[in-house]
């Protein structure tokens, strides 16, 4: 087994973009088989055979963020990598007269990490034995490759119920956006987008109903396997988690 | 009932067991009279501290009236100077803010409350209790409005831009509102009663100091709480359709506990205020026909002319209200008519008055 490095979707052979049109990652959302320069996609391979896959996506710089939408990467620019997360902070609330310590836990709406590198895409075999040592090995090799440079993160699925679906979407986002429906769209730049309608301003979990409070930083089915790799890897839970589903993000 | 035999006059600590019976009939909660004999006693130590001080107000006064029919207290109503006194005053002010998303191509507007002290220092309508068989009366009308006249007749005493009351929202038989238990409950964990007395009722700052710093967002609430928001309690219709009618609006301002709505208006704007008139008290040419008329409207209209007013007269602590006949025309009151009597009034004195009944309202078509 070996790790290896695409630069460019145009440099991925054909057997492996066939093999990763069927995987799902870590979002449960599908992978994307193009992106901009300035991203890498790192894989896992046995001989010639592809059993993981992790996407780098560097902070976006000035530079790329001002550019004009003319040049080659047109489209995928800078502007749909902005990442939008929800803080999860603490408020307290205190009351000496009436002997009140009441903490309250906040979601702040932010772009706090602007500056960390994405890894997006992070995915393995589904047919793969022992899938979550496969991925933490590709993960091993990506942390060797980045050291020294901004901090890694990695986005993971939020909880889902029995239905599949998610009670922290049914209890902010759809309230927010109903024309989407049961289920969070799907996409860096749909989320982006989906980040415009929220609150800019912390909003108390307390007032949240139960269910989506219940699902803040847990993971749903997809991530399991991303999440036993990370952490072996070396990567924490930190204090983000992602807007339409409260997913945590897995940082180092 | 004979109208001309109410009286409102100001509490003294003397009434304090008849505002004891008074408080022990009214719902917990609501009228913000506590079950409590010291705290009742304070109140009206307070209100006759209120009507006496000669000093320049302070805005701490706190005026409270009882209705007397027959000389038996049948309701009370009272002021607050200044809403918060020196400290905050909260209210929630609805709020729409659309939040738009470019890239989806969509716009929403959201129902938003926002914390507020708008109401910091405004004149507050407080502790409107009638006893429920007088409901159906004028009484109603007198106990409320006549608040209107002491504050037009005294207005110096009150500096507050607006005027607003708090009325009474939704909650069940045991005093739970669902819109404390979706907010409020979850940052104090104690219930809606439980806080009310903690608060002190009037004082509702130390509470509000607790709650979320930022807008809540409606749509986010159980639905319970959701269609809570601005309704009334059912034993706070009779008050509110009577300021209602006066010209205060319901849509700006909820309470920060209940989300029962909070009315407001400039007292200028007020149908009793723009109609009130100030008139000498000087026998009529032609006193004996009036004589005839007021003895007359102990049975009723004395005639086509003739309709009833709230009248109000006297010094702070003598000021007294009651409902007569009066022709609308008049440039005086007979001091031998049965108001002028009622209210102790002498030739030479002056009466402010105003019309019972307003002018049809626009737009309150709900009403028939």
């Amino acid at each position: 087994m070996k790790v290896e490095r695409v630069e460019a979707p145009e440099q991925l052979p054909p057997a492996w973009r066939e093999a990763m049109a069927t995987w799902v990652n870590a979002l449960g959302e599908p992978l994307r088989l193009s992106w901009a320069p300035g991203q890498t996609l790192f894989v896992l391979e046995q001989d010639g055979h592809l059993l993981a896959c992790a996407r780098l996506v560097a902070p976006i710089d000035e530079n790329r963020a001002l550019q004009d939408g003319d040049g080659p990467s047109a489209g995928l620019a800078a502007s749909d990598e902005l990442r939008f997360h929800f803080h999860v902070g603490k408020l307290v609330h205190l009351c000496d007269e009436l002997r009140l310590f009441s903490p309250q836990q906040i979601l702040l709406l932010g772009n706090d990490l602007c500056d960390a590198t994405e890894i997006a895409d992070l995915a393995v075999d589904p047919l793969a034995h022992e899938g979550a040592l496969k991925l933490r090995l590709l993960l091993t090799a990506v942390v060797k490759a980045h050291e020294g440079r901004s901090r890694l993160y990695a986005d993971l699925q939020g909880h889902r119920d029995t239905d599949g679906l998610s009670p922290f979407w049914r209890g902010l986002g759809a309230r927010f956006l109903p024309v989407q429906g049961s289920q969070p769209g799907v996409g860096a730049r749909w989320r982006r987008n989906f980040a415009e309608l929220l609150p800019a301003l912390p909003l108390y979990v307390s007032l949240m109903d139960d269910a989506s409070r219940a699902c803040i930083g847990r993971i749903g089915p997809a991530a399991q396997c991303a999440r036993e790799a990370l952490q072996a890897a070396g990567f924490r839970a930190g204090a983000y988690v992602k807007i339409d589903d409260a997913g945590p993000t897995w940082e180092l | 009932m004979n109208p001309t035999d109410l009286l409102l006059r100001p509490a003294t600590p003397a009434d304090l067991a008849s505002l004891e019976r008074i408080a022990a009939s009214s719902v917990h909660g609501i009228g913000s009279l506590p079950h409590d004999r010291d705290k009742l006693l304070h109140r009206l130590v307070l209100a006759e501290q209120s009507f006496q001080s000669e000093d320049v107000a302070s805005g701490e006064e706190s005026y409270l009236f009882l209705l007397e029919h027959q000389g038996r207290v049948i309701g009370c109503s009272g002021i607050a100077a200044s809403a918060g006194f020196h400290e905050r005053f909260y209210s929630y002010r609805n709020e729409f803010m659309v939040h738009a998303s470019r890239g989806l191509g969509v716009t929403r507007r959201m129902h938003t409350l926002h914390l507020c002290h708008d109401l910091t220092g405004a004149t507050l309508l407080t502790s409107f209790y009638i006893d429920p068989d007088y409901e159906a009366t004028m009484a109603p009308e007198l106990l409320s409005r006549a608040r209107l006249l002491f504050i037009r007749r005294f207005a110096d005493r009150f500096p507050g831009a607006r005027i607003a009351a708090e009325m009474p929202g939704v909650s069940d038989d045991q005093g739970h509102s669902p819109f404390w238990s979706a907010v409020g409950e979850r940052f104090f964990k104690m219930s809606y009663p439980d806080a009310e007395r903690v608060s002190d009722g009037r004082n509702k700052a130390l509470i509000a100091d607790l709650m979320p710093r930022t807008p809540v967002y409606v749509g986010l609430l159980p639905a319970q709480a959701q269609m809570s928001i601005g309704q009334l309690h059912p034993v706070g219709e009779l008050p509110f359709q009577i300021l209602f009618r006066e010209g205060f609006e319901a849509d700006t301002y909820v309470d920060v506990f209940d989300a029962g709505p909070t009315v407001v208006a400039h007292l200028d704007q007020l149908a009793t205020v723009r109609q009130a008139s100030t008139l000498p008290v000087r026998p009529a040419e032609g006193s004996k026909a009036r004589q005839q008329g007021a003895s007359m409207a102990e049975e009723g209209p004395a005639s086509d002319r003739s309709q009833w007013h709230l009248l109000a007269a006297g010094p702070r602590t003598s000021f007294r209200a009651t409902l007569g006949l009066l022709d609308g025309r008049a440039a005086a009151l007979d001091p031998d008519s049965a108001a002028a009597q009622r209210l102790g009034l002498r030739a030479g004195d002056r009466v402010d008055v105003a019309p019972l009944r307003l002018p049809q309202l626009k737009g309150a078509h709900h009403e028939g």
